[in-house]
């Protein structure tokens, strides 16, 4: 499908105009299925680098804006305006010792980081950044996103039970508690896009909102919009739902006992998840690509950067909540408004007050 | 398709099978021979996901998300949750005398030889469909709310009773 773009095609779907070339150049010479397979690969390599890089850019932004609201400077010195300190922080992470603990079980602590990050980065093959743009296109993408979304807990319990340190265990039991607490606002939260859309695809679900964005469809979408982003902050333990690591409380939580590769990779999964839930916020609230004028994969990264900004400043304002408070939160006020978001949805599609819904 | 298929995409889809089948079989005997609880809990893991792979292998995506979903997801971090809560390195009593030992094998083998026997012995149905080559979600949607809406229902009253009774045994009065 075209989109319907001012400018020319390769302007408005540079990656697909590429990757149709080299899929035509690759299936002069080569056979099926190997031109197919090569070139998901090769998507599959450059959304992950993409990923990198973005969270790089993520960390350096975090900390400058942070630091701006704060009244402070933030990273200012490695590069111009500190652009470049992400790679020095790389740099330095992979050139440390990787410390394995005495009394840790060897094969959950070492296996554990990638249980956290292989989810994050799979979530990304879905997630749709422009017309023809991604990796894949599941009918079930919705699902998908969920499914990966609840195996990362695994993760955090393997690196707070296999590191043998008492402030891991506490930090994997907050975490247990707190990531099935919010996936059921979570998963409740997102099938009303997937109501108004009529589809569990993501790519559907962008092209359902050419019409109006469903923070549009009123009064449910802004209402959804925040539960989803509440569930999403305290899914990716961020501030001020960050009580599995709390460094004030039991110092860093589920990886206090991680220094160098297995740090790295955690704070990678960390960034890699919170650009996800601002990605997903666009991807099902914000009409996804979907713009004037500009490209639409520019306009994809606009939305999700202003979403990420959202969350950065919420981080730097509130102060993080008491354990008691975000249980009660979960089940006390985002459960009971999440049930009633989606039934109202229902009900509106029902009496067909909104358009959408099921088709056929 | 003008050139001749290199790799037929049955192979590829019987590799992929046949490599989530070993692996689920590798991690049900790691639940059985693994040193402590966590690990078996961890094999468990990993069958559970293989598992979830081998639905979507078969077409079944549905069900493979919800199985990672549920099981992955859901029970398996309350199952290792529970682990966290008990004390580590539990020493289990020796409840029977030596005969335990002798009737343990005799059920195990009893079992096995039960199983392997209906297996081995039994007409299974091969049904000459191939996997349907569509969307299942609409399908099991259509199927659970129009054909097997009792049945839904009912499970979902149970689920209910079963959800009421762990609050009433869990509160302190």
């Amino acid at each position: 499908m075209l989109p319907d773009c001012p400018l020319s095609f390769f302007l408005c779907d540079p990656f697909g105009a590429v990757r149709g070339a080299i899929y035509a150049l690759l299936s002069a010479i080569l056979p099926e299925p190997l031109p197919v397979i090569i070139v998901t690969v090769l998507a599959i390599a450059m959304v992950t680098t993409v990923i990198a890089i973005i969270v790089m850019s993520q960390v350096w932004a975090e900390r400058r804006i942070v630091g701006y609201m704060q009244g402070r400077l933030g990273p200012n010195r490695v590069g111009p305006g500190g652009l470049l300190q992400g790679v020095a922080d790389a740099i330095k992470l992979l050139t440390k010792e990787t410390l394995i603990p005495r009394e840790a079980d060897r094969v959950a602590f070492l296996l554990a980081p990638l249980v956290v990050l292989v989810p994050a980065l799979m979530v990304w093959a879905v997630i749709p950044w422009g017309p023809g743009l991604g990796v894949a296109d599941l009918n079930i993408g919705v699902l998908y996103v969920l499914a990966l979304g609840a195996l990362p807990t695994i993760g955090i319990l393997m690196a707070g039970l296999g590191s043998g340190n008492k402030y891991a265990v506490l930090g994997g039991m907050r975490a247990a508690a707190q990531l099935i607490s919010y996936e059921i606002p979570m998963v409740l939260v997102m099938m009303v896009p997937v109501l108004l859309a009529g589809t569990m695809s993501l790519r559907g679900i962008v092209e359902e909102q050419a019409d109006l964005w469903f923070i549009l469809a009123l009064p449910i979408g802004p209402v959804a919009l925040l539960l989803f982003l509440v569930s999403g902050i305290a899914e990716v333990n961020r501030s001020p739902f960050d009580i599995p690591e709390a460094e004030s409380e039991i110092v860093a939580g589920f990886h206090i006992e991680y220094s160098g590769m297995g740090f790295a990779l955690f704070f990678l999964a960390e960034y890699a998840n919170t650009f996800a839930v601002s990605a997903l916020a666009t991807t099902l609230f914000l009409g996804g690509w979907l713009g004037p004028v500009l490209p639409p994969f520019i306009w994809f990264f606009l939305k999700a950067y202003l979403v990420f900004f959202v969350l950065v400043w919420v981080r730097s304002t509130l102060p993080r909540v008491r354990y008691d408070q975000l249980m009660a939160l979960a089940w006390k006020g985002a459960l009971p408004a999440a049930l009633v978001t989606v039934g109202f949805t229902a009900v509106q599609l029902s009496l067909r007050l909104v358009p959408g819904g099921p088709r056929g | 398709m003008r050139s001749p298929m290199l790799i037929p995409t049955e192979l590829l889809i019987a590799g992929a099978f046949y490599t989530f089948a070993v692996t689920a079989i590798l991690g049900a005997i790691g639940i059985i021979l693994a040193h402590g609880i966590f690990r078996s809990a961890l094999s468990l893991v990993l069958t559970l996901a293989s598992v979830a792979a081998i639905f979507v292998t078969l077409g079944a995506d549905f069900l493979g998300a919800v199985q990672v979903l549920i099981y992955v997801g859901a029970i398996m971090v309350l199952i290792i949750f529970g682990i966290m809560l008990t004390p580590q390195q539990v020493e289990l009593p020796d409840i029977g005398g030596p005969g335990q030992a002798a009737a343990a094998v005799f059920v195990a083998v009893a079992l096995f030889a039960v199983t392997a026997i209906v297996v081995t012995t039994s007409q299974w149905p091969r049904s000459a469909a191939t996997p349907i080559d569509r969307p299942t979600t609409e399908l099991i949607g259509i199927g659970l709310f129009n054909t097997y809406v009792l049945a839904f229902e009912i499970a979902s009253v149970l689920l209910l009773v079963a959800m009421i009774g762990a609050i009433v045994i869990a509160r302190e009065e």
